[in-house]
């Protein structure tokens, strides 16, 4: 019965942490580590297990208009709040425990790529999936390439169908040039 | 000339005219309010980062009066002796403008003379305007005609300061600052930069480790009844806390997007007269009012 119990005593700590703990990335590990974002103890508020909503003000809240750190904005095209049908999140881009390299041998400084699909069964991994609930809709899952293999800039536009803007909209509209140098990330990518 | 064509001619022009005419009626919107001035009996200034403008609300009804367009994100606005102080956070200064947005002056050398200008506050008594430099790290006190006061508060304490405010009672200034990490803060000066207290925004809880307050601290203002009323643009909620001790007094409003709900939430101001709550709900882009929200028994 002891050594049960003691086997439980060990055991528990484990099961108590998540399933998959993913690498975070440099600045945000430099930061704060996970406390940056989760706090599970002792929160004033309940992001210790981000909800979408909470996701979202939690990127914001640094990376959104007068925050500490780069200023950026979820494509929003169409005005939607957050939670509503259609409203694009960070998180359908970005993936901030991801820090590892996509299948084309990019740095992913930009936390884009690698994704597991947890509404698949088993969860099926997506080596540089992204915009993945646009996706859904489509019915198609494409392999995104954001960043180039070189110098690990992004690569909105590459006039293969494979950039990222290049999911929904025409490759040939200043094929090979960064979307960004017109299209602020900061606006939500809106035209200048 | 035919006279069907010129019939189809003229029809063309009335169109063209028409749709010019409506044009002219649109007026622009607030896209993503960030930063409150003081309300005065003009009413609220706004300063609207993605719009590029400053708009002027009525006191009442909050509809939209006036706008101008200023400089590219606009942060901190603060208004004195009939102008209207606006930071333009991506040209690194702060512009100075008469209430009908006719540029006047900018602070110190003009551009760059900020490396990141977040919230400004009015000291009305000394003729001096506090800027919040995010990047450098502390407080810049300009005069009221532009020149640099010639001292700095929070140099070298401050480490991502993203608002600040005044107490005109005690005379102190409050800073919001993200602090080094996990250790948000308010921190107090008197007049002379002297540091005089820190409100921290976590706090030890035993085995527990830390307890939080807030997280992400923006704008804030006081009720000269020793209440200070802070933004956290996480948890989205305004916080009212113990001037003194930084005891969490009581919360305003929730996280979320309906009415009342706040989603990054970046200024709050007290209407003196009124004792409403206005709040810059940054996301949703709309000012939420609180009726009698900044009154504490």
């Amino acid at each position: 019965m002891k050594t049960s119990r003691m086997i439980l005593l060990l055991v528990l700590p484990f099961m108590l942490l998540p399933l998959r703990a993913e690498a975070l990335i440099a600045a945000h590990q430099n930061y704060n580590g996970c406390d940056t974002c989760h706090s599970l103890h002792g929160s004033a508020s309940d992001t210790g297990l981000l909800d979408e909503l909470s996701t979202e003000a939690t990127c914001l809240a640094c990376h959104g208009p007068l925050g500490i750190a780069t200023e950026a904005a979820a494509h929003n095209p169409n005005n939607l709040l957050p939670g509503e049908v259609g409203y694009i999140t960070c998180l359908e881009c970005h993936n901030p425990h991801d820090n590892r390299t996509n299948s084309k041998g990019g740095t992913n400084i930009r936390l884009i790529g690698i994704e597991y699909d947890y509404n698949d069964n088993p969860a099926t991994w997506y080596p540089d999936a992204a915009i993945r609930e646009e996706n859904k809709v489509l019915g198609v899952v494409k392999g995104v390439v954001f960043e180039s293999d070189s110098d690990g800039t992004a690569d909105f536009n590459r006039g293969d169908g494979l950039g990222a803007c290049e999911i929904c909209h025409d490759p040939n509209h200043r094929q090979n040039r960064d979307c960004t140098r017109c299209h602020d990330h900061a606006t939500g990518f809106m035209p200048p | 000339m035919k006279l069907p064509l010129r019939l189809l001619l003229l029809v063309g022009c009335c169109l063209i005219l028409f749709s010019c005419a409506g044009n002219d009626d649109v007026k622009p919107q607030m896209q993503s309010p960030v930063r409150l001035s003081a309300v005065t009996t003009d009413g609220l200034w706004v300063a609207d980062h993605l719009a590029n403008r400053v708009f002027l609300l009525d006191r009442q009804s909050l509809e939209i009066r006036d706008s101008f367009p200023v400089g590219p994100r606009p942060a901190g606005v603060v208004v004195a002796s009939g102008r209207v102080f606006v930071a333009e956070q991506n040209a690194g200064r702060v512009s100075v403008y008469n209430l009908s947005g006719t540029p006047l002056f900018r602070l110190g050398q003009g551009d760059n003379e900020f490396l990141r200008p977040n919230g400004m506050a009015l000291n009305a008594a000394s003729g001096l305007v506090y800027i919040a430099d995010l990047k450098a790290g502390k407080i810049r006190v300009f005069t009221l005609n532009g020149t640099d006061a010639g001292f700095a508060i929070g140099s070298g304490e401050l480490n991502a300061p993203t608002a600040v405010t005044f107490d005109p009672d005690r005379r102190e200034i409050l800073v919001s600052d993200f602090g080094v990490p996990d250790a948000p803060q308010v921190r107090v000066y008197a007049e002379d930069g002297t540091f005089l207290r820190s409100l921290p925004g976590t706090v030890s809880s035993g085995m527990l480790g830390v307890t939080s307050i807030f997280s992400a601290p923006q704008g804030l203002t006081v009720d000269g009844k020793g209440h200070l009323f802070l933004v956290d643009s996480l948890l989205g909620q305004v916080l009212v806390l113990d001037e003194l001790t930084g005891e969490l007094l009581k919360t305003v409003g929730r996280t979320g997007t309906g009415n009342g709900e706040l989603f990054l939430p970046l200024d709050v101001t007290i209407d003196p007269g009124s004792g409403d709550l206005l709040v810059a709900n940054s996301k949703p882009a709309r000012i939420e009012v609180y009726r009698q929200g900044g009154v504490m028994p």
